[in-house]
């Protein structure tokens, strides 16, 4: 009989070595364009590179010597942190709660899981631009609002108060962003047995109880795609910020993200930028294997 | 038997082989030589320049066989950005225009710009535009249009309507700013959200500080002989940019946008804004539908630091654009051509007149037609052509110091609370921080 040679990809995984031949074009593109160009940002991240010349220095861990030693680089890992705690909670409640209130059948909730999708088929920067005329101090539409119904004296310049402007990009990131969250948790809740909720029906339990013990037990592989999803989405956004405010009004919503390409092209300081980088890179790692390891021992209890 | 090595017809064969190659090979050697088959690419920030200078680039076509791939990658900040990033991979543009404070210094420093010292045109370079072409005593770059700093264009309409006088002193624009704000009109249109526009005001205010309190201060602060905490100029400066936070001369600068408060002025909601003379054409008349029927602008010289008469506030110039080559081009003849035929005086002239800079770079090109409001300031205030304030400004500090400058006066516009002494320090940090890049900087 003839044996065919099997290629061990990982635990309890292995392929033939014919299907292996397969994967080589999409590996080969993933180190190309993945792989060789993170590696050599981790090279640089131990160099003084300004970003323009071929060569850079070795300096050891003086990048990162700098950025742990100086105040000034906590406060874009503080506000990165507000931004994807404040989108990690409401993207997920709201998602969630939308979900809820829009599951089952009908021409009504089918047009409004609709309409409540139409935000997620524009870019976050076209949404960006839309949202920065919102909150535009003068002629923004929420200002206006607030003056047609006699609430003028809840005005802000809502992108330009470093009290207000944070909270306005994640309001801008969380209503662009919902509709996808919503979506997951709309697949997940059409997996839940009906059968299961009327057998607790039928036990005495309430809506409540059976949300507790039923849906979100049942919702867990949900929460392994959409809270990791959040909190990775949180930590490297960039998009959004840099449209909106570009980080001020004087640093105030500055991000590690818009920190590492402030650094690379305003300060022509791409060494450390890497640096910056991988420690995003990091938090980004430990975020999400954090919470995945998480959810799964929930998952594992139930 | 002797041994032949072809056959004739075989000889014939590759006589008439090689006869035919020899001939293609001329040919395209010829073609090669000739200047149509080269292409110059050439980059710049402002998309409008691609039809304002066509006639020059169609000229320069024409005489010299060589296309021009004119390209216009980005305006705003990322022009800068992009450049780099095409330096950083090995693909710059052979020729490429360069804003003010947009890195011409640094990619000198970085040996990514020909040395440009043995062009014909050197010996025309004025004072001014020679102090901001040079890095390290070399000259990197061939300054075009030579502006006046920022100057406050005003509605005069509204400054009639409410019997404004323009103001000659700083106690007198203060007053004004308060009678404005009374009338519930924004007295200064700022557009601090983009950043950029708070250089209109910090350009402005630091050359009149330093000529007055410290003339030396670059020199002595890269000498490691005084500090920004110490300097009196620097102090002057701080409280008074701080001030203009609390003086309600702006409505929410930090969230207004360029365009934003350019509309706000032109829509007559805002009296005055600051710009340079490039904006003058702007105002008068250009602006499409967003200009009010009755618009009617004026403009007179930052009335920071007024000295001996009304007339003396001190204005300091700039070289507003440049052309640089690219060390690594493989265009070099070509690219130095261009800059060449850019020089001459009916081109560099037709170039000054389409963005309105009161003279050049170079020594023999005159501005025709330049707007009232230009010619107007140019009658007052006291224009420093001997050095360029605003390349000395940039090249006499490290890169990352405008940005921390910029973000202090975002923290103090914005009411996050910056004092003096804070902001003092922070521009000494960020100094001693960008340092060790500032290899012999040209230093006013």
């Amino acid at each position: 009989m003839r044996r065919v040679s099997r290629v061990r990809l990982a635990r309890g995984f292995r392929i033939g070595l014919g299907e292996a031949i397969f994967l080589v074009p999409g590996l080969a593109l993933f180190g190309a364009f993945v792989v060789w160009p993170s590696g050599h940002a981790f090279y640089y991240a131990f160099t003084n590179w300004n970003g323009f010349t071929p060569s850079a220095t070795w300096v050891g861990l003086r990048n990162f010597r700098a950025i742990f030693a100086s105040s000034a680089s906590w406060s874009p890992v503080a506000t990165t942190l507000k931004y994807t705690v404040g989108t990690g909670i409401l993207l997920n409640v709201l998602g969630l709660g939308l979900a809820l209130a829009l599951n089952g059948t009908g021409r009504l909730l089918s047009l409004l899981r609709s309409l409540f999708l139409i935000p997620l088929t524009l870019s976050l920067v076209a949404t960006s631009y839309v949202w920065n005329f919102i909150f535009s101090p003068d002629q923004g539409t929420l200002n206006r609002l607030l003056r047609m119904l006699h609430l003028g004296s809840l005005q802000r310049p809502w992108l330009g108060d470093p009290h207000t402007a944070l909270w306005s990009i994640v309001a801008t990131a969380v209503w662009q962003g919902t509709a996808l969250f919503m979506l997951i948790y709309l697949a997940g809740l059409q997996g839940v047995p009906s059968d299961l909720h009327e057998a607790a029906s039928l036990d005495g339990a309430g809506p409540v109880r059976r949300f507790w013990h039923i849906t979100v037990p049942m919702l867990v592989p949900a929460f392994l795609i959409c809270i990791p999803f959040s909190l990775i989405g949180g930590l490297k956004v960039f998009d959004v910020v840099q449209v909106m405010t570009g980080g001020g009004p004087g640093g105030a919503t500055e991000t590690l993200a818009t920190a590492v390409v402030k650094q690379t092209f305003t300060y022509q300081n791409a060494g450390y930028a890497t640096a910056l980088g991988v420690v995003l890179f990091a938090m980004t790692l430990i975020a999400a294997v954090g919470s995945i390891l998480l959810i799964r021992r929930f998952e594992v209890r139930h | 038997m002797k041994h032949r090595f072809l056959r004739p017809r075989h000889r014939r064969v590759a006589l008439t082989v090689v006869v035919i190659g020899a001939s293609l090979s001329v040919g395209v050697g010829l073609g090669a030589a000739k200047p149509a088959d080269v292409t110059l690419n050439i980059t710049t920030w402002n998309p409008q320049s691609i039809d304002q200078l066509k006639p020059i680039n169609d000229a320069f076509t024409a005489k010299y066989h060589v296309t021009v791939n004119f390209q216009a990658l980005s305006p705003g900040s990322d022009y800068a950005n992009l450049i780099g990033t095409r330096f950083a991979s090995g693909n710059p543009p052979d020729v490429l225009f360069i804003q003010r404070g947009a890195g011409g210094s640094t990619l000198a420093a970085s040996k990514q710009l020909l040395n440009l010292s043995n062009q014909p045109w050197i010996s025309r370079l004025t004072p001014a535009g020679r102090s901001s072409a040079s890095y390290n005593g070399t000259i990197y770059t061939m300054p075009l249009d030579v502006n006046f700093q920022d100057t406050v264009y005003y509605n005069t309409e509204l400054f009639n309507k409410l019997g404004l006088n323009v103001p000659t002193s700083w106690s007198q624009f203060i007053a004004i700013c308060q009678k404005l704000n009374a009338a519930g009109i924004v007295p200064l249109a700022m557009g601090g959200k983009d950043t950029w526009p708070l250089g209109t005001i910090d350009q402005n205010m630091i050359p009149a500080d330093i000529r007055r309190y410290d003339p030396t201060f670059f020199a002595k602060r890269y000498a490691g002989k005084t500090t920004f905490s110490s300097s009196p100029a620097w102090h002057h400066f701080a409280r008074d940019i701080i001030l203009m936070g609390q003086d309600t001369i702006f409505h929410d600068p930090m969230a207004t946008t360029w365009p934003d408060s350019v509309n706000e002025f032109v829509q007559g909601k805002a009296a005055m804004m600051i710009g340079g003379n490039w904006i003058a054409p702007v105002f008068n008349g250009t602006y499409g539908q967003a200009t009010v029927p009755s618009f009617k602008v004026g403009d007179f010289v930052f009335p920071y630091l007024a000295r001996h008469s009304p007339n003396d506030a001190f204005m300091a110039v700039t070289v507003g654009t440049q052309l640089a080559i690219a060390a690594s081009t493989k265009q070099k003849k070509a690219a130095e051509e261009y800059l060449n035929f850019f020089a001459s005086p009916p081109n560099l002239s037709k170039f000054i007149t389409i963005y309105q800079g009161p003279t050049a770079g170079l020594s023999g090109a005159h501005a025709t037609g330049l707007d009232p409001l230009v010619t107007n300031i140019l009658k007052t205030g006291i224009l420093s052509t001997k050095r360029t304030f605003g390349e000395c400004l940039i090249n006499s500090v490290p890169s990352n110091f405008y940005d921390t400058l910029r973000t202090d006066i975002g923290k103090a516009w914005s009411g996050q609370g910056m004092t003096v002494s804070q902001m003092l320090s922070d521009l000494d940090n960020a100094y001693n921080q960008g340092r060790p890049q500032m290899t012999k900087a040209y230093l006013c």
